[in-house]
């Protein structure tokens, strides 16, 4: 099979898949990459690559520049919004997996919240509609695969929970502690779970983030719909959901 | 050697032209042209699978053939014939790509491979099985190896690889494989008429070599897509 390397340096080996990178001995399969029968094989198009293993072997993964099929795992941080809620779950569609948004409405994996599952301590205690409401946008970690119908998520850490949730009035609020939430133009306080986020320390650069702007437009639509439902204007919900990306 | 009409050797197949990106909105396309047969082929996906919770991913095969594809087109009585076909055609497409495609990386999702023949000719369904396999790589699928396929017939006694319209009327015995190069597997098989066993081995190792040599072709356009994403 031809490697078709388009310079002298190892690093930028192009592979397609099929091709084979190494044997077992020296090599562990990582992202884009398989084992079979004592070597590793690439499983995708894209550049090689090598990190050090633990024991002493490379593992060797195969990157794409472009977008991946993202799936969410166990572990993954996913940003999610709350379709509806019961006295024990709140029922979300995950909506970008480790900051990777995932395309159209039909894409959007179903989650759900269990209430022992929405935070840390007192777990017996937790009123769903005291954390949650249908519309809000949550922060959550998949901690399991779930059944047919749902993703298992939890929201059980500090910097999991409510980013972005709006008032009765219809108001996008402001938060004003871990457990309370205030309307701006009614200063009407509700409860949510509040995550913590340090705001500030967005990384992307400028143009990445007009690339974004245009992104989220398309991929949150029902969160709109309901959004101008609520209230008549959504300028300020788009500034916030980049800000929080 | 002995020629045959257009001039190509016995076992010398036709080099399919493919392109990749050629459906702007779905996941992973391909485009493939093999003499006059025309295929897009489109990948759409990963869509949640509600249905049962499974370990692996769902891979669901759309196999039609566009209204002007066909040379005699129209013919409301066949309605039956064609639809059968393109089942027929969907299920070998998931026979033989299913051994390709890394299905256990995807847990409870579905892909949707949509493959469209925009004009049908002889070597119809090997081709739609490169475009296939073209899409998937080209959508990020992981797969365990890139499928070609090819057909062999034997015409008056001697084996040929990648048969014409006419000389596929004229054949007694037509194979069709598809083959996953660098694993050396045979994925699909199929094969129609009479044979003798010497005869069936001969035609599949004609195959897999022909097969080898679209791989080529398959990696040349896939170092292409790579660099043009640079």
């Amino acid at each position: 099979s031809s490697s078709a390397s388009s310079s002298s340096s190892a690093e930028r080996q192009v592979v397609a898949p099929g091709d084979r990178l190494g044997a077992t001995t020296a090599l562990v399969a990582g992202i884009g990459a398989y084992e079979l029968e004592g070597g590793v094989y690439a499983a995708l198009l894209g550049v090689r690559e090598e990190v050090d293993g633990d024991d002493g072997r490379k593992i060797v993964s195969v990157r794409r520049k472009q977008k991946v099929v993202v799936l969410p795992k166990i572990g993954d941080q996913v940003m999610c919004q709350v379709t509806r809620i019961n006295s024990r779950m709140a029922h979300v569609a995950i909506i970008s997996v480790q900051g990777q948004l995932l395309g159209r409405e039909e894409e959007h994996f179903p989650g759900l919240i269990r209430a022992r599952d929405v935070r840390a301590f007192d777990i017996d205690d937790v009123k769903v509609q005291h954390a949650f409401r249908p519309g809000d946008i949550v922060m959550a970690e998949v901690i399991s695969l779930g059944d047919a119908r749902s993703y298992y998520l939890s929201t059980a850490k500090n910097e999991l929970g409510v980013i972005l949730a709006r008032s009765a009035a219809g108001h996008t609020m402001v938060p004003i502690s871990w457990q309370q939430m205030q309307c701006p133009v009614t200063k009407v306080k509700e409860l949510r779970k509040v995550a913590k986020i340090d705001v500030k320390s967005s990384s992307s650069s400028s143009s990445k983030k007009k690339k974004k702007k245009r992104r989220k437009m398309r991929v949150l639509p029902s969160s709109m719909i309901m959004m101008t439902r609520m209230c008549s204007h959504c300028s300020k919900y788009r500034w916030l959901v980049e800000v929080f990306q | 050697m002995r020629r045959r009409e257009d001039g190509r050797g016995l076992e010398e197949c036709r080099k399919p032209l493919i392109c990749t990106k050629v459906v702007a909105q779905a996941l992973g396309s391909s485009y493939v042209e093999l003499g006059t047969t025309k295929i897009v082929c489109s990948v759409y996906g990963p869509k949640p699978n509600l249905d049962e919770f499974k370990q692996e991913g769902e891979i669901v095969y759309n196999y039609r053939r566009a209204p002007f594809a066909l040379a005699n087109r129209g013919k409301t009585g066949d309605q039956d014939n064609t639809v059968l076909d393109e089942k027929l055609a969907a299920e070998a497409l998931d026979q033989a790509l299913s051994l390709s495609v890394a299905i256990g990386k995807f847990p409870k999702s579905s892909f949707t491979v949509n493959v469209l023949v925009l004009e049908s000719g002889p070597g119809e369904l090997p081709l739609a099985i490169m475009a296939a396999s073209v899409a998937c790589c080209d959508g990020g699928i992981e797969l365990y190896d890139m499928m070609s396929a090819c057909t062999v017939c034997s015409v008056l006694g001697e084996l040929i690889v990648d048969p014409t319209a006419e000389e596929l009327q004229l054949s007694t015995f037509q194979l069709m494989l598809a083959y996953m190069t660098n694993r050396k597997e045979v994925a699909y098989l199929q094969s129609t008429g009479e044979s003798t066993t010497t005869e069936l081995k001969q035609a599949i190792q004609l195959g897999t070599h022909a097969c080898g040599k679209c791989t080529e072709v398959i990696e040349e356009c896939l170092t292409k897509s790579w660099q043009a994403e640079q």
